[in-house]
């Protein structure tokens, strides 16, 4: 290199020692590439999903709230129309304007029902929150021919922009939604509200800007007037917005307003709404995340085999370059380097991977979303230069990590053993003593941390319990890597094969080199087994439930209940007709209402006591006479609440919970508590008298019906869906259909969990491909010999696939033990503090037992490239080359 | 009619394609090994000694002309059948010695035995036997690398030996040990010749190893020396 500044040696040293190196060997670079791809694609698709979930949201906050400082809302129904005018004293703080929002069903035939958000304004005060800017608009001619107008200019005058709203099944929408669904201004927009169809009319078409962009343009504008009756809340607003004026101080504003307003009329900031349900989402968002860096947790072990390959086959150049005056720290760079650019590339394809993957993800995950939490828009958001840096800074790093050990030993290579291939012959290993205690510590550690509470309602102790449980395991796989291949040595030579027995002693040998393959195997199969064990606990956990629960014969749901959330509503002559059919015993209404509670919301619900005493029955965890205490709860300021609320808010049979009415905070004694699973969230429910007395008569949001004895479920279902007729859309579900829905939900919702586990164990598969490779490299001499001594090409391939066997076995057992530990952590701690929910410990043995078998034959798969590389380096110079 | 020799190589060429460039290891060699012979090969560096012996021991096929040993022309083989022939006809010594490091002593001497079949029960007892006649009975336990160079080599040869070979192949037996070491493993290879009538085909750089052979067969630029081929008193 004389003449070269050592940075430009370092480069052509990089470009001919590494890169063409790279170059040369395209399936395993490729392969390790994919790995740290697949690693990163898992965590940027995770972070993609859960920020689509969340950014629904907060998109359609922060567009709908605009240029609004503070609102004012009332807790249940909204805010009574007839208070408005005693508010008329906040218009000296600003501009003032009252809101509705809501709900709606657009359903075309080949496309999957799309939730709409419907925003109801009052046009002449909402100027100066929002800007809307149409692209294209029309008043109808038969309403008014003299002033029939129409254009594209998009500065109308508020004065037009009301004309095109006067008519109250007017409507103006999004183009983003219209255009693609072939809807012009002029066009009848059919949609459902509770169970009622209503057909509006489009007269304009929004830019996408402003308002408009909410869950991807799916925005519907409409006078107040005309929203409160097509969402049938007549005389509520949903808040009533303040746009502060210039120079006053929004803390001191919000102070004095709160002061003044009257009881159950509160003031808030739009963000708070926001961070509500961003809480409500933690615990959810935090789980998936911590599944989607195992993946890239087991991609690093790939960065690790690559590198250590790298470094095995190429002694003998190291020694020549050691010889040749390069320092050991520029051999140590090099190797690092080598990493660093299979990362930079991995992060890269990871990136591009993970957008992809996302649009996956988020369809696996939005079912759940919108089910359990809030609608959010269908579609992953765009990469954002965050993603990118997440992407490199998560994938590059950590391959240097995992890239040091082996660049260490490269390092050290000794110049002329090396060359002259002396310094190959692995030594027998050594009980690890070390590790065995490092685990052992980590294990302890790991059954402590599960001892403690959650920090901020977020099992971080749990997770960290979790994590301390993985590495103890991992640190333990050297004794048992040890353990096995020493006992079952002797045996093996007496019963087996001698393929099979030279596999054993192989194993063995190379417990240091396995132990770390092995072990991200392990891990990735002992989440599997932990999350199939858990998930398994809470499916049979539900089927109980349900099986307790849902007593009723059939069960009604407004039309627009899926997608539409569960503040759709059964119209009153549709409870009256079911109540009134013959076939018809009782029935209990339920109906609810969210609340903010501290800093997260709560479904506060009404139901029919006295009947769900009589017919149906809650599985109660507290007190011992549950049912006496809802007995007494009736008409009483009590509730029954969900399992979940009370180990989320730390409270307790006959303890109070003060809960905001329309009149007021109220407190509500908790007359007993049941199991739910429903829902993560709180939900707290009284009798439909004291409902009715706190938030008003409100609509019905379900029914639970019960039959009279002997009556045919399923014609009862095609009666009372003859008597409500064509004018109503409702869901009428019988107690089995319930029951397969509510499993069909449970599973789509962790669907995304195995599709995460799999890529992990894809990953590590192609990682103890790897090793074993490194493993045959390392062997290539001993290779040689045993060809030499009369062992045959079979025989060669059966003992490298043998040590595959062997190596899947291991990796299973050991990931099956850790599995069942965490799966312990997961139901009794992390699942507990997130959810709330007790699950009954339950085994899937049947689908461990196949997973298991699959997983040896996953291995053995893996040990086939090996296999074949064994049989093509033995040749026969080898053994003789000094 | 005199009987065929064990060992017979006919005009033998070995050439090896790297790029562009032709190497011709072995040009023309002819040669013939009797029962019990033992029989040095000698020469420079990159003479074609080692893969003569390859292509003795069944290690490789030539380019052109015959190997044949006992009879069976080893150039006409297969993969598996050349596996099959070196499993049970031919013995290696290699100066690295090439025990496996996985193994013990004991178990690398079966393991011949066990490839090709023989069940662990009978196979020990024979490797047992040969250890101690090779002076390591105290070491049947041993990792290869708890073993002195000496012990290895001698280890290396009952290993080569036990399944009872026709022919032992040795690539430079002494070459990695000290000389007192050297003169024990040549005594071995002597007398072990004598004893079981195997014969003996090593290649050596040393002169007092070529001096313990019958015969010692000089070899330069792939070929054989004229007149090389000579009787060394006994």
């Amino acid at each position: 290199m004389a003449g070269l500044t050592p940075a430009a040696g370092a480069m052509r040293l990089f470009r001919w020692f590494i890169v063409r190196r790279i170059a040369h060997e395209p399936l395993r670079s490729g392969l390790t590439a994919l790995g740290i791809a697949l690693g990163v694609a898992v965590v940027v698709a995770i972070q993609l999903t859960n920020a689509s979930s969340l950014a629904g949201f907060e998109t359609a906050l922060n567009t709908v709230s605009g240029r609004t400082s503070l609102e004012i809302v009332s807790a249940g129904p909204g805010v009574d129309e007839l208070r408005l005018p005693a508010l008329g004293w906040l218009r000296a703080y600003g501009e003032v304007s009252p809101v509705i929002e809501g709900d709606l069903v657009y359903r075309q035939a080949g496309r999957p029902p799309e939730t709409l958000r419907l925003l109801g304004v009052d046009v002449l005060r909402d100027q100066p929150f929002r800007d809307y800017n149409l692209l294209e608009w029309g008043v109808a001619p038969k309403r008014d021919a003299a002033r029939a107008t129409s254009g594209t200019k998009p500065d109308l005058r508020t004065t037009e922009f009301l004309g095109l709203l006067l008519d109250p099944a007017s409507a103006i929408v999004a183009a983003r939604f219209a255009v693609p669904r072939g809807l012009g201004v002029g066009a009848t927009l059919p949609v459902n509200v509770g169970d009622r169809t209503l057909q509006l009319t489009i007269r304009g078409l929004l830019k996408d800007e402003g308002p408009a962009r909410v869950l991807d343009g799916r925005f519907v504008l409409m006078d107040i007037a005309a929203a409160q009756q097509a969402l049938d809340r007549y005389g509520r607003v949903d808040r009533v917005e303040i746009r502060l004026a210039p120079g006053i101080n929004i803390d001191t504003a919000e102070t004095e307003i709160a002061g003044r307003l009257p009881p159950g009329l509160t003031v808030e900031r739009p963000a708070q709404r926001g961070r509500q349900v961003e809480r409500m989402l933690a615990a959810f968002h935090l789980n998936l995340t911590a599944l989607s860096y195992i993946a890239l947790l087991v991609g690093l072990f790939l960065v690790y085999n690559t590198v250590s390959v790298s470094v095995l086959s190429r002694r003998g150049e190291i020694g020549t370059l050691r010889g040749l005056g390069v320092t050991r720290g520029r051999v140590r760079t090099l190797f690092l380097a080598e990493a660093a650019a299979l990362a930079t590339i991995g992060s890269a394809a990871g990136l591009l991977i993970g957008r992809l993957l996302a649009n996956a993800t988020v369809a696996l995950t939005s079912t759940t979303v919108s089910a359990l939490y809030i609608a959010t828009a269908a579609a992953p958001p765009a990469l954002a230069w965050q993603h990118v840096v997440l992407a490199f800074a998560t994938g590059v790093p950590l391959s240097l990590l995992a890239a040091l050990v082996p660049a260490l030993e490269a390092s050290r290579v000794a110049p002329m053993a090396a060359m002259r291939g002396a310094d190959q012959v692995e030594a027998r290993a050594r009980f690890p003593r070390h590790s065995l205690w490092t685990g052992a510590a980590l294990l302890a550690a790991g059954g402590w941390l599960a001892t403690l509470g959650p920090v901020d309602d977020l099992p971080l102790f749990g997770y960290a319990s979790a994590i301390a449980i993985v590495f103890g395991a991992s640190f333990l796989v050297p004794s048992i890597l040890f353990a096995v291949a020493h006992t079952v040595e002797q045996p093996a030579r007496r019963l087996l094969n001698v393929e099979d027995w030279l596999a054993v002693t192989n194993l063995a040998a190379a417990v240091p080199r396995l132990s770390i393959s092995v072990a991200a195997l392990a891990v990735s199969l002992s989440m599997m087994v932990a999350v199939s064990v858990m998930i398994g606990s809470f499916r049979e956990t539900v089927i109980y439930w349900v099986g307790q629960t849902l007593q009723a014969d059939l069960f009604v749901s407004p039309g627009a209940r899926r997608g539409g959330g569960a503040e759709q509503t059964l119209s009153p002559d549709v409870v009256r007709t079911i109540a009134g059919s013959a076939d018809v015993a009782a029935i209990d209404r339920f109906t609810s209402v969210e609340v903010p509670y501290g800093d997260t919301r709560v479904r506060v619900g009404g139901a029919d006591f006295a009947v769900r005493l009589a017919h149906g029955t809650l599985l109660f965890k507290s007190p011992s006479d549950a049912r006496d205490a809802m007995r007494r709860a009736i008409g009483e300021d009590a509730v029954v609440v969900s399992e979940s609320f009370v180990i989320k808010q730390h409270i307790g049979v006959g303890e109070d919970v003060r809960l905001p009415t329309p009149d007021g905070p109220v407190p509500f004694r908790i007359a007993a508590v049941y199991y739910d699973y429903s829902s993560d969230r709180g939900v707290l429910v009284m009798d439909r008298s004291t409902f009715a007395r706190h938030y008003g008569n409100r609509t019905v949001s379900g029914l639970s019906v019960y039959l009279r004895p002997g009556t045919d479920h399923d014609a009862a279902r095609q009666r009372l869906l003859t008597e409500i007729g064509e004018t109503h859309r409702v869901f009428i579900n019988t107690n089995a259909s319930l029951r397969t829905e509510v499993l069909r939900i449970f599973d789509s919702t962790f669907a995304i969990t195995y599709a995460l586990e799999i890529i992990a164990i894809l990953v590590a598969i192609l990682g103890i491909s790897g090793t074993l490779l490194t493993l045959i490299l390392e062997r290539e001499r001993d290779l040689t010999v045993l060809r030499l001594i009369g062992t045959d090409r079979k025989q060669i391939q059966r003992m490298v696939v043998g040590e595959a066997v062997l190596i899947g076995a291991i990796s299973q057992a050991v990931g099956l033990g850790v599995g069942l530990l965490l799966s312990l952590v997961l139901i009794y701690v992390i699942n507990v503090q997130s959810f709330g929910w007790t699950i009954q410990f339950h085994l899937p043995a049947g689908f461990l037992l196949q997973a298991s078998i699959l997983m040896v034959l996953a291995t053995a798969l893996a040990g086939l490239y090996p296999a074949r590389r064994a049989q093509r380096l033995a040749t026969y110079s080898a053994a003789d080359e000094g | 009619m005199a009987p065929s020799p064990l060992l017979l190589i006919d005009n033998v060429h070995r050439t090896y394609t790297s790029g562009d460039t032709r190497v011709h290891a072995v040009a023309g060699v002819s040669l013939a090994i009797d029962a019990g012979d033992f029989v040095a090969l000698v020469g420079p560096s990159g003479c074609g000694k080692s893969t003569l012996l390859h292509l003795c021991g069944a290690m490789d096929r030539p380019t052109s002309g015959t190997v044949r040993l006992e009879s069976v022309l080893l150039s006409a083989l297969g993969d598996d059948e050349l596996t099959r022939v070196r499993r049970e006809r031919v013995g290696f010594v290699f100066q690295f010695f090439n025990l496996l490091p996985t193994l013990t002593l004991l178990e690398n001497v079966q393991l011949p035995l066990l490839l090709a079949g023989r069940r662990p029960a009978a196979a020990a007892p024979a490797a047992r036997a040969l250890l101690e006649r090779v002076g390591l009975a105290a070491r049947l336990r041993h990792y290869p690398q708890q073993l002195s160079g000496g012990e290895l080599q001698r280890g290396a040869m009952a290993r080569a030996l036990v399944h009872g070979p026709a022919l032992l192949v040795a690539d430079e037996p002494t070459g990695n040990l000290d000389s007192e070491n050297g003169r024990l493993v040549v005594e071995l290879l002597r007398d072990l010749n004598r004893e079981t009538g195997i014969a003996v085909l090593l290649a050596t750089h040393a002169p007092e190893v070529a001096a313990a052979a019958h015969r010692v067969v000089r070899m330069r630029d792939g070929r054989v020396d004229a007149g090389s081929r000579s009787d060394a008193a006994l």
